[in-house]
């Protein structure tokens, strides 16, 4: 079985829920396909802060985008293209795939070169 | 001969491999290619299995001890003479090892703090680095990981200690290992583009190693040996997972829908959200996995102690919070919510002592479940009041009867040791998923068993299935296992019907035969057996007739034996421990006897 990792990013939750019902179910909405689905929603992008006695500061901040994250079965859906975004690896949320997070970052820094993180070798001490 | 010896097919979880789970009947062999090519013997009719996550699926293994996933993240991980950068170093293999191989290197200096290293390319994340090493003319090792921040420890190989440790490490470790052998440790939470191993002093100095690993989680485990591909072991993706109880006995195939855990930490305490008047100790204790990755918590002052984790929650879901706790000096532990999308701010209190939970004032579910040697894996099962924040909160208390976040006396030394939190939506808790500094979660890809059987095993004219099977938990939907002829036409279905009962019946053209319901603990092991013979059908379980009819036709052309129905929905979750079909319809005292507890 080959696995592949991909993350999309939709205007909003109907929108990803329409292209994840496009890839198959059945009259009860039931999926029909084998890949798997992780619809993170609207992530973090500022953690919340707390005071000493654990009360909520400054609540946490929500990006606008809606994100999904899928492990495809046997090849990716095309038609997702236009949804795929790129984060450095390997984002907030993986399938736990060892190998499927690899071919993501391979992937990544194939395809955006100045993003391979640059290597300082100054211990600095 | 044994009733079970007549049957044609047999799955009794004993023998798996990446994408297979193997049939005990038909016999024939199963090696070497478990996808069916050559070497391979057709006639097996053994299942296909697939699942694509490895590093966030778990077990309990045959000694009743959590199994993970473990990967040396490494290439040529005692090669140094390849994949590694020299700089200012040799190597020349071929030295006495700890093992007492000859798979040691000298490193020798050739400049002042002389060094190998090798590149790596990881996103954030919990990680350990480890190596073998042994004083030459130098006594001082340092090893160092590189990513956002320079990790790096010092280690002193005449005397065993750690000279220096830096702020990002979390934990440094030298272990004596014999003969002047250490195994040096060091971990961070941080991405990884390198790791280095030095040679300190001046140039022309030396020191023997053997053994790099790199490694998720808090601790060095086992030696995996990696080449030209990294080494890895334990939970491999696509690998049945045979399920123990903690005591290592009734094996059972374990198949779980999808899940996330969203804790970013599940393991590494010091990442949650907050900590009040907590201390935190990083591997203090040896955890349900076997290996001292466990935390220790213990009260900083006289008062109310806790430690929290918060989440976004969506309004209506249901979510389970589990952890695994022994108690360690402090024999009651509470677990909490807070925050606007937790209604009422329930509570439970648990015993570890007698391992009991001692109150719940009102969760939807809160139990309790023995891990041996000390540990409990308790659980809180709630459903989210609103979308927003969530927090579940771990209470170190006094008495049984505390009330929410009850205070607790502090003596500089008790409290709780605690290890592998699971924060996910569901209403029951699932296996153990690591988490280690994914903040949207890791997601555990579903187990589907499918593929079972053939025309020769199965007889679509007289015959019985049988399973042995019980349910993850009293949760409510569709889940079958079923013989059918590659479509959904020809069935016969064992179901968990979703209103919480069995359900058993079998379709010819489509057209329902015979059907049978009756209620039974779900989440208890039952045996059940379904006779099919035209004009005769009957289901019986735990040695008992539930039910019979005694008109209607056999479906036809049965040839596959699936964790799912024919049409590839409603796909089986739940604990198997044995699964048969028989091509002869058998008696009513043989099913009762094969059914009998």
């Amino acid at each position: 079985m080959k696995y592949t990792f991909r993350k999309y990013e939709f205007t909003d939750a109907a929108s990803a829920q329409s292209a994840i019902d496009a890839l198959g179910i059945d009259d009860d909405g039931n999926a029909t396909h084998r890949h798997t689905i992780a619809m993170l929603g609207h992530i973090v992008t500022t953690a919340a802060t707390y005071d000493d006695d654990g009360e909520e500061l400054t609540p946490a901040v929500l990006a606008d985008n809606y994100s999904v994250d899928v492990l495809w079965r046997d090849g990716v859906v095309d038609d997702w293209a236009s949804h795929i975004v790129w984060p450095d690896p390997v984002g907030v949320h993986s399938f736990g795939n060892s190998e499927a997070n690899a071919e993501y970052t391979a992937t990544l820094y194939a395809l955006f070169p100045d993003r391979v993180p640059v290597i300082d070798n100054d211990l600095n001490d | 001969m044994a009733l079970i010896d007549k049957a044609s097919l047999l799955f009794v979880p004993s023998v798996v491999a990446e994408g297979k789970a193997f049939n005990i009947l038909p016999s024939g062999n199963r090696a070497p290619d478990n996808k069916g090519g050559a070497g391979y013997d057709q006639t097996r009719a053994d299942f296909d299995f697939d699942r694509g996550s490895n590093t966030a699926a778990t077990r309990v293994n045959a000694d009743g001890l959590i199994e993970k996933y473990r990967e040396n993240l490494l290439l040529q991980s005692n090669a140094f003479d390849t994949t590694w950068a020299s700089v200012g170093a040799t190597e020349t293999s071929g030295q006495s090892g700890y093992d007492n191989t000859n798979n040691a290197w000298l490193i020798q200096s050739t400049s002042s703090n002389g060094r190998i290293e090798q590149n790596t390319s990881y996103g954030s994340g919990v990680r350990t680095y480890s190596v073998y090493a042994k004083a030459g003319t130098s006594n001082i090792l340092r090893i160092r990981m590189q990513g956002g921040a320079n990790a790096y420890a010092d280690f002193d190989l005449s005397d065993g200690s750690v000279d220096y440790t830096d702020s990002d490490v979390i934990e440094s470790k030298i272990n004596s290992v014999g003969s002047g052998w250490y195994r040096c440790s060091i971990n961070t939470n941080d991405t990884s583009t390198k790791v280095y191993i030095y040679v300190i002093g001046a140039s022309g100095l030396n020191i023997l190693i053997q053994n790099t690993q790199l490694e998720s989680g808090l601790v060095a485990t086992d030696v995996l040996t990696s080449g030209a591909t990294t080494g890895k072991a334990g939970v491999l993706v696509d690998l049945p997972r045979i399920n123990f109880d903690a005591n290592g006995e009734n094996g059972s195939l374990l198949l779980e829908p999808s899940r996330t855990n969203l804790n970013a930490y599940s393991e590494y305490i010091d990442g949650w959200s907050d900590k009040i008047n907590v201390t935190l100790t990083p591997n203090a204790a040896t955890s349900p996995e076997g290996v001292d990755n466990a935390y220790k918590i213990y009260p900083t002052a006289t008062g109310s102690a806790y430690f929290f984790d918060s989440q976004n929650l969506v309004s209506g879901t249901d979510y389970s919070y589990s952890i695994f706790v022994k108690q360690d000096g402090v024999r009651y532990y509470q677990l909490t919510t807070s925050g606007g999308a937790t209604s009422g701010n329930n509570y439970a209190n648990f015993d570890l002592q007698e391992g009991t939970k001692a109150f719940d004032s009102g969760f939807d579910d809160a139990d309790i479940e023995d891990y041996g040697n000390g540990w409990y894996r308790i659980y809180v099962v709630f459903t989210a009041a609103a979308t927003g924040i969530g927090r579940i909160i771990s209470t170190l208390i006094d008495e049984p009867t505390d009330g929410r976040l009850g205070a607790i006396s502090k003596n500089g030394t008790d409290g709780s040791l605690v290890y592998g939190s699971v924060y996910e939506a569901g209403s029951y808790p699932s296996s153990y998923i690591p988490n280690h500094g994914e903040s949207g979660g890791v997601t555990r890809a579903a187990d589907l068993c499918t593929g079972g059987g053939s025309a020769e095993s199965i007889n679509s004219t007289e015959g019985v299935l049988y399973a042995e099977i019980s349910a993850l938990a009293e949760d409510v939907s569709f889940k079958t296992i079923c013989l059918h002829d590659g479509t959904n036409t020809q069935r016969i279905n064992i179901w968990y019907w979703n209103d919480g009962t069995f359900k058993v019946d079998g379709h010819n053209s489509n057209v329902q035969q015979f059907n049978f319901d009756f209620d039974a603990d779900l989440t208890a092991t039952n045996k059940i057996a379904v006779k099919y013979k035209a004009n005769d059908f009957s289901v019986f379980l735990n040695g008992s007739k539930m039910d019979s009819d005694t008109s209607g036709a056999t479906p036809i052309g049965l040839n596959t034996l699936d964790f799912r129905n024919g049409n590839d929905l409603y796909p089986f979750y739940g604990n198997v421990k044995q699964l048969a079909v028989f091509n002869e319809a058998l008696s009513d005292s043989e099913l009762a006897t094969l059914t009998t507890l």
